[in-house]
């Protein structure tokens, strides 16, 4: 028997177990199951497999939840835009708060040059984590192997 | 479909009341957590209204709207194994038997159900999916591979695999075929 004849028999086996299978495909599997014994037992355990995975059900959820879907999916969206709209107006004002202190900072002439050079190294040193932090979790997003694998 | 893809939002609504229960089961069957599959079907629709400009209004809504389900789903899923837990730490009783007609045999049920759900949660997603669209949820072949987007052959084939998947999982776990 090649793989093509393999995989015809598997999908026969599926259509029958699942009752959705033709005359003409039925009489041919039952042909096949009468020459190979091993087969027909494959077919018989498949088949009560299924006799036991249909009386089951997904289970139902608290009946709650259908009622509040709808104003739940809008909490949600409303939370979404809260969220970004917070996340970019702090962003935008803590820049800004730095770029003014660091400008106050560097031009007033009664703070000492060293101190001065200390902020600027602080401000540079932090600046360069940030970037290689934001860079190595890009290239590590990009190039993880097993990402897609479900375990 | 036009009307959603104008931007209509009773039009989508009416979409998101007449699917929303379909959308939670999917995702019921690869999450296996209430909590979880509420949350993402919830996310999907969010996910497909900001992407109605790419909806095909000639083709059917719901594979379309499957894909994005199914996306975040295995996002989902990655994001928990990467958080060290694993589909077995998933609360139980995500699968219950259907309705029985007598005690006696609603024990054997209980049980199966049971064994079935661990054996269900040690498979892969795809293989989950499969089981869950054909066995617990009764689609028909043509059904499921519309809802894939594949071949309905592959559907036997891939219903032959996880079957086996599952029926050596099963094997495992104690189960005697009556």
């Amino acid at each position: 028997m090649n793989t093509h004849d393999t995989e015809r028999i598997r999908r026969l086996m599926m259509a029958s177990i699942d009752g959705e299978n033709t005359p003409d495909g039925e009489a041919e599997l039952q042909q096949h199951l009468l020459r190979d014994r091993s087969l027909a037992e494959e077919y018989q355990q498949l088949k009560n497999l299924k006799t036991m995975t249909s009386q089951s059900r997904l289970k139902e959820p608290p009946p709650e939840l259908w009622d509040t879907w709808s104003r739940s999916s809008f909490t949600k969206v409303e939370r979404g835009i809260g969220w970004i709209l917070l996340t970019t107006g702090a962003l935008v004002l803590i820049l800004y708060g730095a770029w003014v202190a660091l400008s106050d900072l560097l031009t007033d002439p009664d703070i000492a040059w060293w101190i001065r050079a200390a902020v600027v190294a602080v401000t540079a040193g932090a600046v360069i984590l940030l970037v290689s932090l934001v860079r190595e979790r890009i290239y590590l997003h990009k190039h993880e192997r097993y990402k897609d694998i479900i375990r | 479909m036009q009307r959603v893809r104008r931007g209509d939002a009773r039009a989508f609504g009416e979409l998101v009341d007449a699917l929303m229960k379909p959308a939670y089961f999917h995702a019921l069957a690869l999450l296996g957590r209430h909590e979880d599959a509420a949350d993402t079907a919830q996310q999907a629709f969010i996910r497909a209204w900001d992407a109605r400009g790419t909806l095909d209004p000639v083709r059917p809504f719901y594979p379309w709207f499957y894909t994005i389900l199914k996306r975040l789903c295995l996002n989902a899923i990655r994001d928990r194994d990467r958080g060290r837990e694993t589909v077995l730490s998933m609360l139980p009783g995500w699968i219950e038997p259907a309705v029985g007609e007598d005690a006696s045999t609603d024990v054997l049920r209980a049980e199966q159900s049971r064994m079935l759900q661990d054996a269900l949660a040690r498979l892969s997603a795809d293989d989950r999916e499969i089981i869950a669209l054909k066995d617990l949820s009764g689609y028909a072949y043509r059904e499921i591979a519309e809802l894939l987007q594949i071949p309905p052959g592959t559907v036997m084939s891939r219903l032959y695999t996880a079957r086996k998947r599952l029926k050596t999982e099963m094997e495992k776990a104690g189960y005697e075929y009556p």
